[in-house]
């Protein structure tokens, strides 16, 4: 008659609500980041090795160079999004752990109405006590219900016991939420400045191709001045970036 | 999470407050009255206790609602927990790689520094310009690195901090269980008393009173002394029916709504059985309702195993109860069906233990 095989069906049905949570976005920002990186690195390694096999005013110099200087914007600009996202994540994280904190602050209020409702019912039934005493000296059965009654005035001091140990977690928990919020914050602090450091970094990295083209400009213009290539300004770096 | 604080600021405070008033206000001469004795005393008490027990559940009800809303902020925190960033590249190696360009170039700028010629002096201008973009790139990356390490220790300190709050928040959700836990003792004791009192009330028996026991941490209720045993009309003892009766806090055996707690107080009297039945179930995801019922029943003992009781809810559906005795003394299977009411419980069937 009894079925307690239900139970089962609901833990299987659960289970398969937790597999069907959508994938992490900033996981998949940072896996783009990741291969626009191996990307660029490869470029990278083997720009001067490439280069050196060519004469000065070959156009594949030039070509080569240009070709690392974008998969190095590319790889910046998914940096820059990972790094966004990553601390667009630590904000929202930040903004939770601060609402937690609200509401046990809040609980924390609370804690006086809890005493409250204890103390009256301590005091309740130590007026059912003093007038069952009474009826026990009239009538001596009533000893039993007296024992009992004894015995809720003692679960009733244990349960008080207990509320204030709660109450003291309480605020123990919201002394931990503050130090987390503290940490959020700080951490949130942190990935702001690394994003801000990977945008100066990128900013130097874009000097550098800038001058190792002009280095290659002026080889192939003193090696021979009437075939140097013709220099082509480099499209702009937002629309590398979406290349 | 932000709609489940909002549900815990409206968890009312009221609906135990108005209870505990309502079982105050019941009868509060009940234990002087109780000294003269008779019947009366009997059907006051309970009243009495069954508005005790009111208040017992909304008691309870509240720290356990509350105990969710805190364990769904638990939850909330587990979204908060930290992936921390895993360094996307290494930084040495860029440094690395910088340093090795800034050697090359500064060894062909060597090269070139004695020779005049016009060109040459071109390109020497050209590397220097190049050195310059290399150093400045180096300066970038050092200070990138110091600020990726910086973020990587506050990312550590911020996860011990969610590690330490999640127990935090572990312990006080375990807490307030057991504080509702401990009301639900309670409000089985408050049942024993009230019916230990109409006993008393009305027992004729005047021995000496004896001496207040040490209490017991957790209170163990014996069944009610009888004067005189309750005649058989049963195949099985009565006892197999009587008493006091829940439903059991782990591994409990349930078909259809699952309980969360059931307290079953049965009475004989002359052969006829009557008594209460307090409840509260576990509603289905999504499923609103009145998760609580309550119901009177009465009839007469049978001569057959399983017992058929007529009951009335509290608000008024009428139904069946069937009492089945279990397969060892203490189990009592309890099978209930009452008239449809919209919201409400009107079927169960579960298996409860002899308190």
């Amino acid at each position: 008659m009894i079925r307690t095989v239900w139970l089962w069906i609901m833990t299987a049905a659960a289970m398969a609500a937790a597999q069907d949570k959508p994938p992490d976005p900033l996981a998949a920002l940072e896996q783009a980041a990741e291969r626009r990186t191996s990307e660029w690195d490869t470029l990278a390694k083997g720009l001067e090795l490439r280069i050196s096999r060519l004469l000065p005013c070959d156009p594949r110099v030039r070509s080569a160079i240009e070709e690392v200087g974008r998969a190095s914007d590319l790889r910046l600009v998914a940096l820059q999004q990972y790094f966004q996202a990553a601390v667009a994540r630590a904000k929202d994280q930040t903004e939770a752990v601060k609402r937690l904190l609200a509401s046990q602050e809040a609980l924390g209020k609370d804690a006086d109405a809890d005493r409250t409702d204890a103390e009256q019912e301590g005091a309740g039934i130590e007026g059912q006590l003093v007038n069952l005493a009474e009826s026990v000296r009239r009538r001596v059965a009533l000893a039993e219900a007296q024992q009992a009654l004894e015995g809720l005035r003692e679960m009733t001091r244990q349960r008080g016991a207990q509320n204030e140990r709660r109450q003291d977690q309480a605020a123990a928990l919201g002394t931990m939420l503050a130090a987390m919020v503290a940490a959020y914050q700080s951490r949130q602090a942190a990935l702001e400045g690394e994003m801000s450091a990977m945008s100066a970094e990128g900013t130097r990295w874009s000097a550098y191709y800038a001058a190792r083209l002009a280095r290659a400009d002026t080889e192939c213009s003193i090696t021979n001045p009437d075939a140097q290539a013709r220099p082509r300004p480099r499209p702009p770096q937002q629309k590398k970036g979406k290349q | 999470m932000l709609a489940a604080l909002c549900a815990f600021a409206q968890t009312p405070r009221d609906d135990y407050r108005t209870a505990y008033r309502n079982w105050r206000q019941a009868d509060a001469t009940l234990e002087s009255d109780s000294g003269a004795g008779g019947a009366a005393i009997g059907e006051r008490a309970n009243r009495v206790a069954a508005a005790a027990t009111q208040y017992g559940a909304a008691r309870s009800a509240f720290l356990n609602a509350m105990a969710a809303d805190v364990g769904q902020s638990a939850s909330g925190l587990a979204n908060a927990a930290l992936a921390v960033p895993s360094p996307l590249e290494s930084t040495k190696i860029l440094a690395d790689r910088v340093t090795a360009e800034l050697a090359t170039v500064g060894r062909d700028i060597e090269t070139y520094a004695s020779d005049a010629d016009p060109g040459i002096q071109q390109l020497r201008q050209a590397l220097e310009r190049e050195r310059l973009a290399l150093g400045a790139l180096s300066g970038a990356i050092a200070e990138r690195d110091k600020i990726a390490g910086a973020a990587q220790d506050r990312t550590t300190a911020a996860d011990q901090a969610h590690r330490r709050a999640s127990d935090g928040y572990r312990d006080f959700t375990a807490a307030l269980k057991q504080e509702a836990a401990q009301i639900d003792r309670e409000t089985a004791a408050w049942t024993a008393y009230y019916q230990k009192l109409a006993d008393g009330a009305q027992r004729a028996i005047e021995v000496p009173p004896p001496q207040p026991a040490p209490i017991p941490p957790s209170i163990k209720e014996e069944p009610p002394a009888r004067a005189v045993p309750a005649p058989f009309v049963t195949p099985l003892p009565l006892l197999r029916y009587t008493g006091a009766w829940v439903y059991p806090t782990v591994n409990g055996l349930y078909h259809g709504p699952q309980p969360e707690f059931i307290d079953l107080v049965v009475h004989e009297d002359n052969g006829r059985a009557n008594g209460t039945l307090f409840g509260r179930f576990k509603l289905a995801p999504g499923v609103s309702g009145d998760a609580e019922l309550r119901f009177d029943f009465s009839g007469d003992f049978k001569n057959a195993r399983n017992q058929t009781f007529a009951l009335e809810t509290s608000d008024g559906a009428k139904g069946t109860m069937d009492l089945i005795p279990g397969p060892a003394f203490n189990l009592l299977e309890v099978n209930f069906q009452t008239e449809a009411r919209a919201g409400k419980i009107r079927q169960g069937n579960f298996v409860l233990v002899k308190k």
